[in-house]
Order: C-alpha cells, then sequence, then structure tokens
C-alpha cells in the first residue's frame, strides 16, 4: 500500500514539473500584436546580418563584403568593396557600375580611422542619376560627400563635396542630423536641429552649393 | 433676396469631391504616355523620363523566386515608411517608400482595381503645386472607405529619391526600378497601357497600417 502510495507522489511530482515547464515555455512565446483597424497582421521581417569574428592569435586573411546600391531607375549601381587587412585596417573602394555594359568607373579609394566606417545610403542617387551621395561616420560627426556620377571635379577641383562642414558654417548654432535624400536632381534634404531641439529642413542646392531653409520638415 | 440666402444655408451642401491628385485626379485612364510635356514639383522643373511602348511588358512576372506559392499580398507600414510584398509567407520585395505628406496616404485593406502604364498627375497649389506627365507604373486601389474616385495609387517616382521620409500627396511614392517589379507582379496580369481588374483577375490586396512620422 506504501508503494503504491509512493508511486502515486512521484507520479504526481513528474506530471507538476511537466505542466511547470510548459507554462514556463508558453508564457515566454511572443505575443501576438494584431493591428486593430485591419484585417491582416504586418508579419515580422528578421534580416540577419553576416559577421566575421576572427580567431585570437591566428593570422586573418582580407576579407571583402561587397554591398551595392542600384539608381531609382535601375541603369546604374554604386559598389562598395570593403577589405580588411591583416592589419585589421579598412580599405573602402567605391565604385558606379553601368547595370547593362558592366563598365566600372572608381569614384573614391580610402582606408580611414578604425573608429569611422563608409555606407552607402539608400537614396544615394539623385533623381537624374547625375549625383551620388556617400556616408561616413565617425566617433565626432557623420560626413555626406557628394560626387559627380560622370566623375567630373567640382569647380574648385575637389573630387567630391563634404556637406556636413558647409552646413556647420552656414548655421553654427544648428545641428546637422541626416541627410536623407533628394527632393529633385539637385536639391538635397538635410535635416537639422535648431539650438532649442526644434527639427528644421533644409535643401542643399547643388548649383549655387548653398542652404535654403524650408518652410516644412521631412522628418 | 434675404429670405433666399438665409434659405439657401439649409440647403444640403454639395458635398466637394476629394481626390489625391486635384487638378488630373483619375480622369485619364488611357495609360498613353506624353514625351513631350515639361513637368514642376517643389517649384523646380522636372524632366519625366520618356515611356517607351516598346518596352511595354505584358503577361504574368515573377518577383523573387520562380516558384513561391501562394496569394499575393502588399503591406506598407506608414510608421517606418517600408512597403513589403508577400507571395503566401515568402517575402518577395522590401523597399523603402514615400507616402503622403500634403495629403495623408488612407490606411486599411484595399485592393488594385485598374493598373496604368503611365498617367500625368496633377494637383496642390501655390509654391505646392506640380504637374507630372509621364508618371509610370501606376496601380490604383480602393476599398469601400476610400472610393476610386480618390485617385490613391501605388506608383513610380522619378522628381524625387528621398525615400523612407513622407514626400507626395497621399500616393504611395517608390522608385521606378521596385514600382517597375511590382507592377509587372501584381494582379491584374497587365494587358496593355490599361489594365482593369476582374472577377476572373482580381486585383492584389493592400494593407497599409502606421502613421508617417511628421505629417
Amino acid at each position: 500500500m506504501n508503494f503504491v502510495r509512493e508511486l502515486e507522489t512521484l507520479l504526481f511530482i513528474i506530471v507538476a514539473s511537466a505542466l511547470g515547464l510548459f507554462a514556463v515555455f508558453y508564457l515566454r512565446q511572443p505575443q501576438m500584436h494584431m493591428p486593430t483597424n485591419v484585417t491582416s497582421p504586418l508579419p515580422t521581417i528578421h534580416v540577419a546580418e553576416p559577421t566575421t569574428s576572427p580567431t585570437p592569435g591566428t593570422a586573418v586573411a582580407p576579407q571583402t563584403t561587397e554591398r551595392i546600391q542600384v539608381s531609382p531607375d535601375g541603369t546604374q549601381e554604386v559598389v562598395m568593396d570593403k577589405t580588411t587587412g591583416t592589419d585589421m585596417t579598412t580599405q573602402y573602394t567605391f565604385a558606379l557600375e553601368n547595370t547593362a555594359t558592366k563598365v566600372k568607373m572608381t569614384l573614391l579609394t580610402t582606408t580611414p580611422a578604425s573608429t569611422s566606417s563608409y555606407m552607402i545610403p539608400f537614396n544615394t542617387f539623385s533623381p537624374d542619376d547625375a549625383y551620388v551621395f556617400l556616408q561616413e561616420k565617425t566617433t565626432d560627426q557623420t560626413n555626406y560627400f557628394v560626387f559627380q556620377s560622370s566623375g567630373q571635379t567640382f569647380g574648385n577641383g575637389a573630387a567630391s563635396i563634404n556637406i556636413t562642414p558647409l552646413f556647420a558654417s552656414y548655421a553654427p548654432s544648428d545641428t546637422l542630423v541626416a541627410v536623407t535624400g533628394w527632393a529633385d536632381p539637385t536639391l538635397l534634404v538635410v535635416n537639422a536641429k535648431s539650438a532649442s531641439g526644434t527639427l528644421e529642413s533644409f535643401w542643399f542646392d547643388m548649383k549655387s552649393l548653398s542652404f535654403i531653409p524650408l518652410a516644412h520638415t521631412f522628418e | 433676396m434675404m429670405i433666399v440666402f438665409i434659405g439657401s444655408q439649409f440647403l444640403p451642401q454639395q458635398k466637394k469631391t476629394f481626390c489625391a491628385n486635384s487638378v488630373t485626379c483619375i480622369h485619364d485612364l488611357s495609360g498613353r504616355p506624353d514625351n513631350s510635356t515639361v513637368g514642376f514639383f517643389e517649384g523646380q522643373k522636372v524632366f519625366a523620363p520618356p515611356v517607351l511602348l516598346a518596352d511595354a511588358s505584358t503577361g504574368k512576372a515573377v518577383l523573387g523566386t520562380a516558384s513561391a506559392p501562394g496569394t499575393k499580398h502588399i503591406y506598407v507600414d506608414l510608421s517606418t515608411q517600408t512597403l513589403y510584398a508577400y507571395q503566401g509567407k515568402t517575402l518577395v520585395l522590401q523597399t523603402l517608400i514615400s507616402s503622403g505628406k500634403w495629403n495623408q496616404s488612407p490606411d486599411g485593406d484595399f485592393h488594385i482595381w485598374i493598373k496604368l502604364r503611365s498617367t500625368r498627375m496633377a494637383g496642390g497649389s501655390g509654391e505646392d503645386a506640380y504637374d507630372l506627365p509621364n508618371v509610370p507604373y501606376v496601380m490604383y486601389f480602393y476599398n469601400q472607405d476610400v472610393p476610386k474616385s480618390e485617385g490613391f495609387a501605388l506608383h513610380a517616382a522619378y522628381w524625387h529619391d528621398n525615400f523612407g521620409h513622407a514626400m507626395s500627396h497621399g500616393c504611395i511614392n517608390l522608385r521606378e526600378v521596385d514600382a517597375k517589379a511590382l507592377y509587372d507582379w501584381v494582379d491584374p496580369v497587365t494587358t496593355g497601357l490599361t489594365t482593369y481588374a476582374t472577377q476572373q483577375d482580381p486585383g492584389t490586396e493592400i494593407t497599409i497600417t502606421g502613421h508617417a512620422p511628421g505629417v
């Protein structure tokens, strides 16, 4: 009789543990949040970023990562090659490639400090493909470099124009937030914060190389 | 006279019909290009890319994978200005868009009712006035609350490249390369410059949620 009771107790403990584990597992599942005003839920997209981790103490072979951004009309691409050398410095090469002919033209080759990184913004191309802009993040600021897609230099002989120091001179009390894209073929959209924290938007006119304050903002 | 004037205030007022593109609305559904007109937007001249009818594609096109099964469905998240196109559970396109800044884009569940290879879009007033010929790859959508006459559409935008931020008068703007891919993929299957959805070939569903920042 005692043996039966002990068996019942043991069975009870096993079942209770199983239920407890099930409850813990179920409660940890993420809850679905359905929008209340539509019938179809927006799915969650998980985009995995490729990562590489060099093993300490072993030699690191140069690695090349390529990123591409296509022009709005699909005729050109900005291609970024990123090569990490055995000394852990990173060289960036940006080129324009014609999607039909595959002819490539190098825009920029640079090896920045290890605390800097470059990227190709989604809106890199002007609507007529005449310009592209690239973004460099440093510890102090983000720089925005505009190039002519033809490869030609600007009037002052420079290969590119850096918007960030120009804006600092134009509006020294403002903080540049972002250059987001092109309002038209020659007008870059520049978002900034005033000294009081108000969001302001400007155009940077590539024809006159000047800023134009706007009555509305482009958040 | 006074009696007539006072009496007229009690007459039912004629409801002003709203249209996303207030001048052109959906008056021209021919889909025919206009390769000679210069447009303007935000006070600047805009030269529309020519639409070459020899490039017109018809028939089904596959976006993403050749073998994705299931129903096509487009989701637009106004909060992140992102469009997702699904076929069944397979994501076939994810890209940034520009939704309404001057008029809010509507939210809800919609269906495409017509596709136009290109059309002119004009509207606004004062410094907001715009006139854009040859707007390509236009997919008008509607539901019971947002009728066809209001002229909301997914379409390419060749005049700006500020996707990820509200820029339009209510329509959903896309890069031309993305709009073309969607246009060739969505239902109804393209049959010409103008393609109507039918009972046999109903338009793809579009779900729009969220609220555009700063609008």
